[in-house]
């Protein structure tokens, strides 16, 4: 049983650590030349008040790349799936308000890109499902480690 | 040491595995912390040394909540203008860029004028099932204030704007007249 996990946890881990990585890196490089559009797009969320959008606006996108970064580079492994896990949980309940409100309007996922729609969540709702295997696996390694 | 279920617990073991786990667990929460404080260091000094700055504590900034009208893609426009709905496409772009190219059976209203054109457009507004407003990119900010008087001030509903605007209309290959052949 423990060499199956290990088999398992030795080769999905890295697969999803690079496709978290990767999602998130990408995500966060798109949005900082135009952090003032991406700010706009939070204010036409109309979830937060201007100054905690502003706020977000600057500092989302580089918490993406820095989780993405540890990821990619294997390091505080846990955390950084945390992290990400905390990231697509806010991005997951922010897609699923605009659809529950009607809302069409621009994503923001990668940069100033598409209009909200079911795929979002969908993609939204794929991170959180790695993030949690990221973090589940690091566990799981760490035990077979000891 | 106790029985229970006929297996023997080890009570000390489990609360040491217990205490650990919590210990390794506040360890990982103190470096999710880490990992955001370093971002937040990034995102406010590269925001400070920005030509423009996103001006954080303003409650006027970019992400105040603005009367943005709803968007409309390209892609569920299509149907929409194959089938039986009377869609009324109202380009708002400069008259220049308009007699350049337009959408098919667009009206032009450039939205610096709009109020101008009004009268003459109003007519086909009141009988359309949807207004669809076509600026000329992504940054639509001119779409939004026709949609915006639209909708407020002269009380038109179903008004959006189109998502990418005639960039995005292009590229879609929806019909389009008086471009060059």
């Amino acid at each position: 049983m423990s060499d199956r996990r290990e088999l398992v946890v030795s080769w999905l881990l890295p697969l999803a650590r690079l496709a978290v990585a990767g999602v998130l890196i990408y995500a966060g490089l798109q949005k900082l030349p135009n952090i003032r559009a991406f700010a706009e797009i939070i204010g036409n969320f109309k979830m937060l008040r201007a100054e905690s959008g502003q706020l977000l606006a600057v500092i989302l996108p580089w918490c993406e790349v820095t989780t993405g970064l540890f990821l990619l580079c294997g390091l505080w492994l846990r955390a950084a799936g945390l992290m990400s896990l905390l990231m697509f949980c806010a991005f997951t309940t922010a897609t699923g308000s605009l659809l529950a409100r009607g809302l069409k309007t621009e994503c923001g996922c990668f940069g100033t890109d598409s209009i909200v729609d079911w795929r979002t969540l969908a993609i939204d709702l794929a991170g959180v499902v790695a993030a949690t295997a990221i973090i589940w696996m690091t566990s799981v390694r760490r035990r077979l480690e000891v | 040491m106790t029985v229970a279920d006929g297996k023997r617990v080890d009570e000390t073991g489990w609360l040491e595995n217990a205490t650990k786990n919590a210990a390794s667990w506040r360890g990982e929460i103190l470096r999710l912390a880490l990992i955001g404080l370093i971002a937040a260091v990034f995102a406010l000094t590269t925001n400070y040394l920005r030509e423009r700055p996103v001006p954080i504590w303003s409650a006027t900034g970019p992400a105040a909540w603005r009367d943005a009208a709803e968007r409309i893609s390209c892609n569920d426009l299509k149907p929409l203008l194959k089938g039986t709905m009377k869609i009324f496409l109202l380009d708002v772009r400069s008259p220049q860029l308009f007699q350049q190219a337009h959408p098919a059976g667009a009206f032009n209203a450039p939205a610096h004028d709009f109020m101008d054109y009004y009268a003459t457009v109003a007519p086909y507004l009141d009988v359309a099932d949807l207004i669809v407003v076509v600026c000329n990119d992504k940054d639509c900010s001119l779409g939004d204030l026709v949609a915006h008087i639209l909708i407020k001030d002269l009380k038109h509903e179903r008004v959006r704007v189109l998502y990418g605007g005639w960039e995005a209309y292009k590229e879609a290959d929806l019909p389009r007249e008086g471009e060059a052949p």
